[in-house]
């Protein structure tokens, strides 16, 4: 699995129309991953947008020396980390906005997560700390290498075993509170 | 609600377009208004503060003036101030005389000066930049010093007949030609 790489190489010969698979591949991979940090489905997915449109617009920035999903999701953690710094604290949300917000939560969760098994051990990863959610995320959810994790925080690989090692202490004692088996 | 992946995917081309447009105006703003902006200079210089610098000096021998005042010059060697209060110039590299059959450079000290005497005796002689008008003897009377300081002057004679312009300058390149 090349991750979107020979989609990626397509859209740089001239296709436009690969860009869209690779959209269609990860948008709502992406979405998710960056909702984890900023806790708003509309939020996300506007960051989303503008991670491809980086994407499109410095199309020589991506050198393939990670894989394509690694570069979206390192490129979704930075803008949302940014996002997070600048938003005020202060947030006021309409009632009916916020029906939508979990309404739109739901979907994406029904289109990421396949069962509700994983919509459980999701849920329970929103009690943890940012940094152990995202590893747990990236590592049993995406699927992505300790070595693609590592890029995606910014950490070492190092950094990342003792990280999840913690992590998943945490999350053993979380998830046995909600009656999940973690395997 | 979230969008559609239609509506997502023709957001981003949306941003992309609406980026690249941005980008454009910026680069038009460094292609067009900066090459503008040095036009605008020059024409100010050249209009507006030359012709009052042009003003400001009434004459090539005004004591006021920076290049007969001495202040670029070293003072080695000063020609004398033909008894009157003023102190010409040295530090001359070299001037040019315009005639019809083209440019003529002179370098020697002695040259120079035989220009400053023969300028000095027509009083309304002022500095003058740019080109010398038409007239039937056209180059002649316009003189380009360069001081060794770098800075270039034009002497013009001004408000004479051709003929004195001509006499003139025949008998200063004549008196040249001989050295």
């Amino acid at each position: 699995m090349d991750n979107g790489a020979s989609s990626y190489r397509r859209f740089l010969n001239g296709e436009e129309g690969a860009f869209e698979e690779i959209m269609l591949k990860y948008r709502d991979g992406l979405t998710f991953f960056i909702g984890g940090f900023v806790r708003d489905i509309m939020t996300a997915e506007d960051i989303a947008i503008d991670v491809f449109t980086y994407l499109l617009l410095n199309p020589k920035k991506y050198d393939f020396s990670v894989s394509l999903k690694t570069y979206l999701y390192m490129l979704g953690r930075s803008r949302a980390l940014d996002h997070l710094r600048s938003r005020k604290r202060r947030m006021t949300v309409d009632i009916s906005e916020l029906e939508n917000e979990l309404a739109d939560r739901e979907s994406l969760e029904d289109s990421v997560l396949a069962d509700e098994r994983s919509r459980a051990v999701n849920r329970a990863l929103g009690a943890l700390p940012e940094k152990m959610r995202t590893v747990l995320y990236l590592i049993y959810f995406e699927e992505l290498s300790y070595e693609e994790t590592a890029r995606v925080m910014k950490l070492n690989r190092k950094q990342v075993d003792n990280l999840l090692y913690r992590a998943k202490a945490r999350f053993r004692l979380i998830i046995g509170e909600e009656g999940v088996q973690w395997i | 609600m979230r969008r559609s992946f239609e509506d997502f995917s023709a957001e981003v081309f949306r941003r992309r377009d609406v980026e690249i447009e941005k980008r454009k105006k910026q680069r038009a703003i460094i292609t067009y208004l900066a090459p503008l902006a040095i036009c605008l200079t020059l024409f100010f210089s050249t209009v507006v503060v030359m012709p009052q610098l042009l003003k400001g000096g009434s004459g090539a021998f005004d004591s006021d003036d920076d290049i007969m005042d001495g202040e670029n010059s070293d003072n080695q060697g000063d020609v004398t101030d033909k008894g009157e209060d003023k102190i010409y110039p040295i530090a001359i590299s070299y001037i040019t005389v315009y005639t019809e059959q083209g440019r003529r450079v002179y370098s020697n000290a002695e040259d120079v000066w035989d220009v400053f005497l023969y300028v000095e005796d027509y009083p309304d002689a002022f500095i003058y930049s740019g080109e010398a008008p038409d007239t039937p003897m056209g180059a002649y009377y316009k003189v380009m010093v360069c001081l060794r300081d770098g800075t270039v002057h034009y002497y013009l004679l001004d408000n004479l007949t051709d003929d004195e312009i001509v006499s003139g300058f025949e008998h200063l390149l004549d008196s040249m030609d001989t050295q």
